[in-house]
């Protein structure tokens, strides 16, 4: 503005409003108080209708006005008028927010459900039915349009921030590159109305999308109506906190750029990979946003398989979106962290399972690498378990780091364990040995990966490994023949297999099984001792599982004697087969009664 | 190189369609097999000169399904793993495979990785299983 303009405009302001405020007397008589009377002009403008009308009354306002300060009338109507618009159009928006929306803004706010949609929102029975053509995409614009209108000028901020926002809104109800735009404002924003708009608008969207043009292929409309879908139901307010939900932006904002984006993907439309391509990355993307969000601790367990698939998938992309979903993966570790609780154990080990998975292809991953570095380094548990091999396996010392592990933490560890493993990797040479009568060389590979085990914290390999130590050695007993026992041969052949399988799972970062059903088994062999169990009395069959329950319970290892570490009492172990054996000596007492009664 | 028949044992079709894209084109035949008993079966069904196993399969896991393979067929087992490190490969040397390739990598590395084993396993006389991986050029 010009000087003089400006000394024209601070000279003719108090005019002007006098000038409103004579126009709304009806409003305001005769009041003195200045902001009263800049709202009362205001209210008569909004009321005024049309341009014209309030230029013209302007203009003779300002004409009467300029008269007496001598200047030319024409250039100061010219330019205050552009001067007036802005600083009216400014102030009355905020005025008028203050002075007449605010009811309204306050009774909306009250009338919002609190987990979104309210009775006549067809948000909920969308989201199950997102095909149904009950639904009127017509009908529900209408609506859409009718509520933007009358929400966006209750939004808080400047008149242009409102402006942009409802550009925004009205270009994600219906255009999917508006996508990323609207997730953006809705993660600056903790203004519920705002919220409840951008859920909306990708109501919107997602019944557009419904009427894609039929070159689309069905995979790829799958897709996106699932991913909107989702997007929708993770912006649901009210299920979870607002930190959790500042979680899940991150990875919804990097979805949603992946999904605007992906038509331009060097990927050739309609080819049969693009179609496979679809439903692949949409299940692998939701278990990653699902994990980010905390809320699906099932999820979280096998995240790091989804995360290598969907790397893989997406190296097929090319390089922006590989980035754009790296970048998404960055922020949800970085939102993670800068809450510190909700980086729990479980997500940390499928992170740095991923890690170790995938280890080149995009630009980010040397950053996504360190920032897990660093998690690692907060974690002591980790700390320990990367350290304890280096340190050397072999010690037995109780570890109070690797008290509660998690049992994919040790993929790599089982791996390195498995330089110890000639025999024990091969069922046929387990069978050889077996057979030549080699048992030693079995049971030190047995101890070795047992204590290896339980000193990487893998429980469930240790537990199995413990109880076929426990069947070689007391094949290898006194009251036993020195040849092999032929009928031990099966059981032992399931029980290394079934050990076969559990490093196979934990050398594959996957969750390692439970042992139960397997120990129980194995138990149920062990029990057989000098004398086959068959040819016990009932009596004799009830004393001696007593004594093994006495002697779990007091965590010695039978076989040896010797009292174990506290680190390396197998509970998990112990529980599966004290239950068993609790269940053989109901069913034995139950015989014992029945005998009893028969003889009375 | 021969034309050679390969079992992709991966349950992602995608991956399979990626890999039989590349292996189309260089004139080889790739037998899909979402399961362990589809690849059994593709294996008595087709002149199969190669198993292709991922390590990350939804269902059992790749180490397992690979070794069970190899024994039961005698097709030579190859792992593919998202990254090549000597914890994988030492494991897969214990449990008898006979090549572990990685990827993701560009379709022409992944070519050649997948020729060069295919032309070790063409080659050799012995026993398959008795060959350890490590040390292959990858």
């Amino acid at each position: 503005m010009s000087l003089p303009c400006a000394a024209l405009l601070a000279f003719y302001t108090p005019a002007v409003e006098e000038a409103c405020s004579h126009f709304a007397a009806g409003a305001a008589p005769g009041s003195r108080e200045p902001l009263l009377r800049w709202s009362a002009g205001m209210v008569l403008l909004s009321r005024l209708q049309g341009e014209r009308r309030r230029e013209q009354g302007f203009r003779q306002v300002v004409r009467a006005l300029s008269k007496r300060a001598e200047v030319d009338p024409e250039a100061v109507v010219r330019r205050l008028l552009r001067n007036w618009y802005e600083s009216a159009g400014t102030l009355s928006r905020a005025r008028l927010r203050e002075t007449l929306l605010e009811p309204e803004r306050q009774r909306l706010e009250a009338a919002l459900p609190g987990g979104g949609g309210g009775p006549g929102d067809p948000t909920g029975f969308l989201l199950s039915n997102p095909a149904d053509p009950r639904v009127s995409r017509e009908r529900f614009c209408r609506h859409w349009r009718r509520e933007l209108e009358q929400t966006v000028p209750l939004l808080g901020g400047d008149g242009a921030g409102i402006e942009d926002w409802r550009v925004v809104l009205h270009r994600a109800s219906r255009d999917l590159s508006a996508l990323h735009a609207a997730l953006r404002l809705h993660c600056l924003s903790t203004d519920v109305l705002l919220h409840r708009l951008v859920r909306q608008a990708l109501v919107s969207l997602l019944l557009h999308l419904r009427h894609l043009p039929a070159d689309w292929p069905v995979g790829s409309r799958r897709y996106l109506l699932a991913l909107v879908i989702l997007i929708i139901e993770l912006l649901e307010p009210g299920r979870e906190s607002a930190a959790t939900t500042a979680r899940c932006h991150a990875v919804l904002r990097q979805n949603g750029r992946l999904l605007a984006r992906w038509r331009q993907s060097a990927v050739e439309p309609g080819s049969a990979l693009r179609r496979l391509a679809w439903p692949e990355i949409h299940r692998d993307l939701g278990a990653v946003a699902r994990s980010v969000r905390g809320g699906d601790g099932a999820g979280a367990v096998d995240l790091a398989i989804p995360l290598a698939r969907c790397h893989r998938t997406l190296y097929l992309v090319g390089e922006p979106a590989l980035s754009w979903w790296a970048d998404g993966l960055q922020q949800g570790i970085l939102a993670r962290r800068q809450l510190g609780q909700p980086v729990d154990r479980r997500w940390r080990a499928s992170l740095r399972s991923f890690r170790e998975a995938v280890m080149s292809g995009t630009k980010r991953m040397p950053l996504i690498a360190g920032l897990l570095e660093l998690l690692a380094l907060e974690s002591r548990e980790t700390l320990t378990a990367i350290c304890v091999p280096a340190v050397g396996w072999r010690d037995p010392g109780p570890d109070p780091g690797v008290a509660e592990p998690d049992q994919r933490q040790s993929g790599t560890a089982i791996s390195q364990l498995s330089a110890g493993l000639d025999c024990l990797a091969d069922p046929r040479r387990v069978q050889t040995a077996w057979e030549a009568g080699r048992i030693p060389e079995i049971v030190q590979e047995l101890t070795m990966l047992e204590r290896g085990a339980a000193v990487l914290g893998v429980r469930r390999v240790q537990t199995v490994a413990a109880v076929l130590l426990a069947l070689y050695r007391r094949a290898a007993a006194p009251g036993f023949a020195a040849t092999p026992d032929p009928a031990l041969g099966p059981v032992l052949r399931r029980g290394h297999a079934g050990l076969l399988y559990r490093l196979d799972q934990a050398a594959a970062w996957q969750p390692v099984s439970r042992p139960q059903s397997l120990v129980e088994y194995l138990h149920r062999h062990l029990e057989t001792g000098p004398v086959p169990a068959q040819r016990l009395t009932p009596q004799r069959r009830c004393l001696d599982i007593n004594r093994r329950i006495q002697t779990l319970l007091a965590g010695e290892d039978g076989a040896r004697g010797e009292v174990l570490a506290p680190a390396l009492v197998d509970t998990e172990g112990q529980q599966t087969v004290v239950r068993s054996l609790l269940r053989d000596q109901a069913r034995l007492l139950a015989v014992l009664c029945r005998d009893g009664e028969g003889r009375r | 190189m021969l034309m050679a028949g390969i079992v992709i044992r991966d349950d992602s079709p995608l991956q399979f369609a990626v890999l039989d894209q590349v292996l189309r084109a260089a004139g080889h035949r790739a037998y899909p097999a979402p399961d362990l008993p589809a690849a059994l079966r593709q294996c008595r069904e087709q002149s199969v000169d190669l198993l292709l196993v991922e390590l990350l399969l939804q269902r059992g896991n790749g180490y397992s399904q690979a070794a069970f393979l190899q024994r039961r067929t005698g097709v030579p087992a190859a792992l593919m793993v998202s990254r090549q490190q000597p914890a994988e490969l030492r494991w897969a040397e214990r449990r008898g495979l006979y090549a572990v390739i990685s990827r993701p990598r560009p379709p022409a590395l992944l070519l050649r990785a997948i020729e060069q084993v295919l032309a070790e396993a063409l080659s050799t006389a012995a026993p398959v299983t008795d060959r350890p991986p490590g040390g292959r050029p990858e």
